[in-house]
């Protein structure tokens, strides 16, 4: 990921008062159970799909999702959730 | 549970072929379509299952996305409707069934009543009949509250009604009126007499002053225990004697002679089936009989009617509102038959022994019968005379 991304001004404003930057300045928020589901909230949409990889959007920056069988089990403009068994998440 | 659901409101399985299928997915989810079981098959084609009502949308939306749709499959409740979407015959009847159950379920089928015990469920039933509740009535128009007190007004045996509508079935619940002791009366006399005349064998006076003593003979109607009692005052004083009045009671046995008489004629006329029947069906539902007969006259001048009915119950034994009747009318001729002298006194001797154990009740006895018969102008007559032993003292 670029170190020297640009942090938004709601970002920024979010952090000095220690307030929730994903509610606030609408960054993705991921949470994974174990190495089998992953949920993703704030996306901005798919980039690309597959069973061994799936790009996705998070707005400032993209997120890889590396694995196995992987299957995008349901979405909607908020959220997503995708199951297999997931090896790397990573922040592109 | 999920795929119960998605199985209801029915789903469709998509193929989508374009040069960015993942748009598709995008658009999709901005505009709240439901999909899962999303597989990338290559570079350009996608497959994505969407429900059945979100079909529309995502055809709109796959222009947009430079895709071109093809449905795969279908399933789910909504398709199985649509294959009889042209079955008219189908589709009427399931409107007709609903329809039935929809109005059949706001008529009364079932009248149970509960509570009684010595007055008869028919007797119940027939007055709450004649006040409107019956199997086949509109529920919703009865008023249960007024059909339950004109039941209790209507039967002096009932002391409490209660009628309560359960979806087809009334429930009414009944107590009946406790009946007050017998109780002596208090004021004036009474005395016990003599039902019947013959000789005191054994005297037990409860109450009251006995007239009579074991040995005497007496006749009918003769008082045995009096109820005006004399208080004699003492010896050798000018004190009239007073009376005490009472309701005497107790119980006098005595032996009595009783004389019995019966006559039957010595030919009789007997029925003879000549073999001619007619059978008539009808059905019964709701209460209202439906005959499969045109012409109900019979021509015939004697006739048996046989009715067997059939009556609809349900496996727990709840009788339902629907029966189906047979009646089988059979001719006979009226024939004259000489009847047995021997069984005709016989028949008689039993029906005269029968009288003779009414007469003494089930406390007396009757000890022995002197049977004489004789035959005069046709008729056999049979006469008892029979000595007992019973109790013959009663209440007057």
């Amino acid at each position: 990921m670029d170190e020297k991304r640009r942090q938004s001004l709601l970002e920024k404003t979010a952090r000095a008062f220690d307030l929730p930057v994903d509610a606030l300045a609408g960054l993705p928020r991921l949470e994974l159970v174990g190495d089998g589901e992953l949920r993703m909230e704030n996306h901005r949409g798919i980039l690309s799909y597959g069973t061994d990889e799936i790009h996705i959007s998070g707005g400032a920056f993209g997120v890889r999702v590396s694995g196995t069988e992987l299957e995008l089990r349901t979405m909607n403009s908020l959220e997503l959730l995708i199951t297999g068994r997931i090896r790397a998440v990573e922040l592109i | 549970m999920q795929n119960m659901v998605n199985y209801a409101r029915g789903w469709v399985r998509l193929q989508a072929v374009g040069a960015f299928p993942e748009r598709l997915l995008n658009l999709c989810a901005q505009h709240g379509v439901t999909f899962w079981a999303v597989e990338w098959r290559d570079g350009q084609t996608l497959a994505l299952t969407v429900l059945q009502g979100h079909l529309g949308r995502v055809r709109e939306l796959a222009p947009r996305a430079g895709c071109d749709l093809t449905v795969e499959e279908q399933a789910g409740v909504p398709s199985i409707l649509t294959r009889f979407r042209k079955r008219y015959a189908f589709l009427l009847g399931l409107l007709l069934s609903v329809t039935v159950v929809c109005i059949g379920a706001r008529f009364v089928l079932t009248v149970e009543v509960t509570g009684n015990d010595r007055v008869a469920d028919a007797a119940i039933l027939s007055q709450l009949r004649r006040e409107g509740l019956r199997p086949g009535v509109y529920g919703p128009h009865l008023d249960t509250k007024q059909i339950a007190l004109n039941t209790q007004l209507a039967m002096e045996e009932l002391s409490w009604v209660s009628v309560n509508l359960y979806g087809t079935r009334a429930q009414v619940v009944v107590r009946e009126v406790v009946s007050p002791p017998d109780l002596s009366p208090q004021e004036g006399t009474s005395d016990v007499v003599a039902k019947a005349g013959g000789m005191v064998l054994e005297m037990d006076a409860a109450a009251g002053q006995a007239k009579v003593k074991p040995g005497d003979m007496v006749a009918q109607g003769e008082v045995l225990i009096s109820g005006t009692v004399t208080m004699e005052g003492p010896q050798y004083s000018d004190v009239p004697p007073r009376y005490l009045y009472v309701h005497a009671d107790g119980r006098v046995w005595a032996r009595t002679w009783r004389t019995v008489q019966a006559a039957m004629p010595l030919t009789t006329a007997t029925k003879h089936y000549t073999g001619r029947e007619k059978s008539r069906w009808s059905v019964t539902v709701l209460d209202k009989r439906i005959n499969f007969f045109g012409n109900s006259s019979i021509s015939w001048p004697e006739y048996d009617k046989i009715s067997e009915t059939h009556v609809a119950t349900l496996p727990g034994g709840q009788v339902l509102p629907l029966s189906a009747t047979r009646e089988t009318l059979k001719q006979w001729e009226s024939v004259p038959v000489s009847v047995d002298l021997t069984a005709a006194q016989q028949l008689l001797e039993e029906q005269l022994t029968q009288r003779l154990e009414q007469l003494v009740r089930e406390d007396g006895q009757v000890v022995c019968v002197d049977w004489s018969a004789k035959v005069a102008d046709g008729v056999l007559t049979v006469t008892g005379v029979a000595e007992c032993r019973e109790q013959i003292g009663v209440k007057k």
